[in-house]
């Protein structure tokens, strides 16, 4: 009796994750714990990391098979969502519930910038191919250049699930370190008087307008990029819910609730699909690179085009909007804003930044769906 | 290396075509939505004004103070008679006419956005 009491115990020891654990689940632990301090007390996009470095957390629980990867586990299921392509796109129909189109639509010039800081993605795509990895990897390697969290995602999703994990964290690491990031870019590419200039007033956008415009680009982006068209799409019901004004409740719904639903389970799949096996690689450290570059030539894009609307319009257009194209929504627009503040306390350019940075949202879905298509 | 540089100038070509065609078309829809609902405005406002003006210059008895500040006279004259046309008739004099700094936001009104502002 008591034999047999020992060695119940005993078998309880063996299976328990304390027996059974390899140096890379340590490691992975400890990453994620880094992970939920910087979501946590540094405020890094906790919406999304601290579910992230949650699940990276969970995954790497020895024994329990908690990862996205573990058939019949939790993770597993919700992690359907995200394989499946639901989650992204439904978190642009919350994001365009969210969305103020009225800037992009005053100042249509906007949607060049929002184009030029695509750039970065393409950029980072040759180097992603220079440093070895393949064309489907380096597209969803390069569309961290887009800044747009969802767009990450869906693309990772369907060109290189494997790599999802470091993708995704690189992705809203980098987003939140927006304002460190963009400043000194803007500031080398910028003379002191164009830093100056103050934009003119944005004419009123009636309200026909505003409901038109969800409608006009979901027609025109889905023709001419149909991958991009789940994105799009989406990111235009939820505008048009929100501008139409007779479905409030539904809009109340997708901003909050569903978003937030959507969040959680978004966050929590995609971090546990972040297993040692997976991450522990010098990939990881180069994707990490990478994502930093596609950053950083972003901004450059949409600073130096910002430059050459500037000379075209003779001096109109402050080039400072151009680094808000990288559509990391509304990060990069108050980034434009302080940095001009910096240099006229008068100069009030965050809407007019919004401008680029919505469009660059709708910019960063085109060139998804460029790269899925190419790289399929 | 050339696959890669393919990729990249078929997927610039494509945004910037795509988001151009959309600037175009939201130019466009601009103007149509303007055109549609500016055109009735414009033809009510100005005929209002016109019987007005001749109408309030005979009936109000107008005084005018020195010109100050170097406004010149015509200049005094024109304001005077917007200020008789907007007082509708009543009898007013017109004490001073002094040039405002222009362009130029409040102090307290620029402090009040560079305060809203400064947390982002």
């Amino acid at each position: 009796m008591f034999q047999q009491f020992l060695d119940t115990v005993k078998g309880i020891i063996m299976s328990s994750g304390f027996a059974n654990c390899p140096w890379q689940n340590l490691l992975m632990i400890a990453i994620a714990c880094v992970l939920l301090y910087l979501a946590i007390v540094k405020g890094f996009e906790p919406l999304l990391l601290l579910p992230i470095a949650f699940g990276m957390l969970l995954a790497n629980i020895p024994v329990a098979n908690l990862s996205s990867h573990a058939e019949g586990s939790l993770i597993y299921y919700l992690y359907q969502g995200v394989k499946m392509g639901i989650y992204p796109p439904l978190i642009f129909l919350g994001i365009g519930c969210m969305t103020d189109f009225a800037p992009l639509i005053a100042n249509p010039k906007s949607f060049l910038l929002g184009a030029a800081a695509q750039g970065g993605i393409f950029f980072t795509f040759i180097g992603a191919t220079l440093l070895g990895f393949t064309p489907k990897q380096a597209g969803a390697i390069g569309i961290i250049g887009g800044a747009d969290g969802p767009t990450a995602i869906f693309v990772t999703s369907k060109l290189a699930p494997e790599l999802l994990g470091a993708i995704a964290i690189a992705a809203y690491s980098y987003m939140a370190l927006v304002p460190i990031i963009q400043p000194p870019i803007m500031k080398a590419l910028t003379t002191q008087k164009e830093r100056m200039v103050v934009m003119d007033t944005l004419r009123p956008v009636s309200k026909t307008e505003k409901v038109i415009f969800p409608i006009m680009v979901t027609i025109i982006v889905s023709f001419l990029v149909p991958d991009a068209a789940p994105l799009v799409g989406m990111l235009m019901l939820g505008n048009l819910m929100r501008e139409s004004g007779v479905v409030d409740r539904l809009v109340k719904t997708a901003q909050n609730e569903l978003m937030n639903i959507i969040t959680i389970f978004l966050g929590v799949s995609v971090g546990a699909t972040a297993t040692g096996d997976r991450f522990l690689s010098p990939e990881t450290l180069k994707i990490i690179a990478l994502g930093l570059i596609a950053f950083c030539v972003g901004t450059a894009c949409g600073v130096l085009l910002g430059k050459l609307m500037y000379l075209v319009t003779g001096g109109k257009i402050n080039p400072l909007i151009g680094s808000a194209g990288v559509s990391a929504v509304p990060m990069a627009a108050r980034v434009s804003q302080k940095v001009g503040q910096q240099y006229n306390p008068a100069n009030f350019l965050l809407m007019h930044a919004m401008g680029p940075n919505v469009a660059g949202v709708i910019g960063s879905a085109v060139a998804a769906g460029v790269l899925i298509n190419i790289c399929r | 290396m050339e696959f890669a540089l393919l990729v990249t100038i078929t997927g610039m070509v494509v945004v910037f075509a795509a988001l151009i065609f959309l600037t175009l078309c939201i130019w466009l829809l601009g103007k149509i939505v303007g055109g549609i609902g500016g055109g009735s405005k414009k033809d009510a406002a100005p005929a209002p004004q016109k019987p007005a003006a001749p109408a309030a210059r005979p009936a109000a008895p107008v005084q005018q103070a020195a010109a100050s500040d170097g406004v010149p006279e015509g200049v005094v004259a024109a304001i005077s008679a917007a200020v008789a046309m907007m007082m509708g008739g009543k009898p007013f004099k017109v004490k001073s006419i002094r040039r405002q700094k222009s362009g130029r936001r409040p102090a307290w009104s620029t402090a009040g956005i560079i305060e809203n502002t400064r947390p982002f």
